[in-house]
């Protein structure tokens, strides 16, 4: 992993220009055909710039995902709880998360190849998962104890299970399809979230 | 397991599963391929035209072969559809789990080619049109609600499933018991499906 921050001004510019090259060559070519190489060229500058920065491609490829999902969780945690009917803050977090997943569809595709190809490599993606799930948990919880949800519901097992159907039903609709109808993909998440905590608002 | 007298064509595609799952789309070779299945090299090229099209072709065998854990005998009555339902969920699963390797080897390819992912697109689902009929069937039959078109509450069930046991069982997040896995989905599919139960004969319905 890389702790290589740049010192100068200059460097932080060299940085920015290897990020943005390194996800448009990922986004292209992917995680595998990616080298090293093409990112340097792509932002104009020498290899060796290039380890200055990052250790190697997957470091590259770990800070690109750090500031992505930054990008789609950050905007999840304007949703505050407490202050909406907790619903309309489904809908809500289900909208702004299909909007930041389609909008960053192609990187996710790349992240989903890494995955895979290195299930054993500490990843971000897990810890950022794990952080989405124990939210997901504790909003289940508060719908507990205000009788929305029945108690004989286990909230951790429901988040994990939410979690996964949210997020590969993503992966179908944006990434292996293109699909552009989200008021109709963001409604039917919310229903069959509902439908999975036995919450019937008919 | 390959029959005694399997054409060449079989051997191939056995072979190319196998590699494929070992090395991915990306690495395998058609050499690997022939190697594996102890035919002369040239011999690819009788049945198949590149890496890609025999990799459609393991593809479709596999998703054809799917539909195997489908019950053979459809719910008669809406009391029949959870145990439909937990029957097809335990084969799926169990299959899934069992497969994991050569799912996430598909997954791969699709994820870093184009035009393999425009091919399984396109390329027919037979447990997913299964899953479509016989949900489409019990919503007619009002046996269950699930207040999404019957598509998205297929694509749904399936995502859940295949990324439920992908956590599980690949990322080795949790790695719990099949049985739990199953019983967990099975439950998930229910709630999702709203399957309603009618009330048990004997209750009389003051009208």
């Amino acid at each position: 992993m890389s702790d290589k921050l740049p010192q100068t001004p200059h460097g932080f510019r060299t940085r920015g220009a290897l990020l943005r090259a390194g996800r448009k060559v990922l986004e292209q070519k992917g995680l595998h055909k990616t080298r090293i190489a093409d990112v340097a060229a792509e932002a104009g500058v020498a290899v060796g710039s290039f380890y200055v920065h990052f250790d190697n491609k997957e470091d590259l490829f770990r800070q690109l995902l750090i500031a992505v999902e930054d990008e789609v969780y950050g905007e999840l945690s304007t949703v505050a709880p407490g202050t909406a009917d907790p619903v309309q803050r489904i809908l809500e977090t289900n909208r702004l998360y299909l909007t930041a997943f389609k909008r960053n569809s192609r990187f996710w595709r790349v992240i989903e190849e890494s995955v895979l190809l290195f299930p054993d490599a500490p990843s971000v993606l897990s810890e950022r998962r794990v952080y989405y799930r124990s939210r997901t948990e504790r909003a289940i919880r508060r719908m507990q104890q205000s009788g929305l949800v029945a108690t004989t519901i286990e909230p951790a097992a429901a988040a994990l299970i939410l979690g996964a159907m949210t997020e590969r039903l993503a992966y179908m609709w944006f990434v292996f399809d293109d699909r552009s109808d989200l008021d109709d993909l963001t409604g039917y998440l919310t229903r069959l979230w509902l439908n999975l905590l036995g919450i019937d608002d008919r | 397991m390959v029959p005694p007298e399997a054409s060449s064509r079989d051997l191939l595609l056995a072979a190319a599963r196998d590699v494929f799952t070992a090395k991915g789309l990306h690495a395998a070779r058609i050499t690997d391929i022939t190697d594996g299945a102890g035919v002369a090299a040239g011999s690819f090229y009788t049945y198949f035209s590149s890496k890609e099209e025999i990799f459609a072709a393991v593809v479709r065998r596999l998703r054809t072969s799917a539909l195997r854990h489908v019950p053979t005998e459809p719910p008669t009555s809406a009391a029949e559809v959870e145990p439909w339902i937990h029957q097809t969920v335990e084969n799926w699963v169990s299959a899934l789990v069992d497969n994991a390797a050569q799912w996430m080897a598909i997954n791969v390819a699709a994820l870093g080619d184009e035009q393999v992912r425009d091919t399984l697109r396109e390329q027919a689902d037979p447990f997913a049109e299964a899953l479509r009929a016989a949900f489409g069937t019990w919503i007619e039959n009002g046996w269950i609600d699930p207040g999404v078109p019957c598509d998205v509450a297929v694509d749904a069930v399936v995502a859940m499933s295949e990324q439920a046991v992908s956590h599980w069982f690949y990322l080795d997040e949790s790695k719990p018991s099949v049985e739990f896995a199953i019983e967990q989905l099975t439950h998930a599919w229910i709630a999702i499906l709203r399957v309603d139960v009618p009330a048990p004969e004997g209750e009389a319905g003051d009208v």
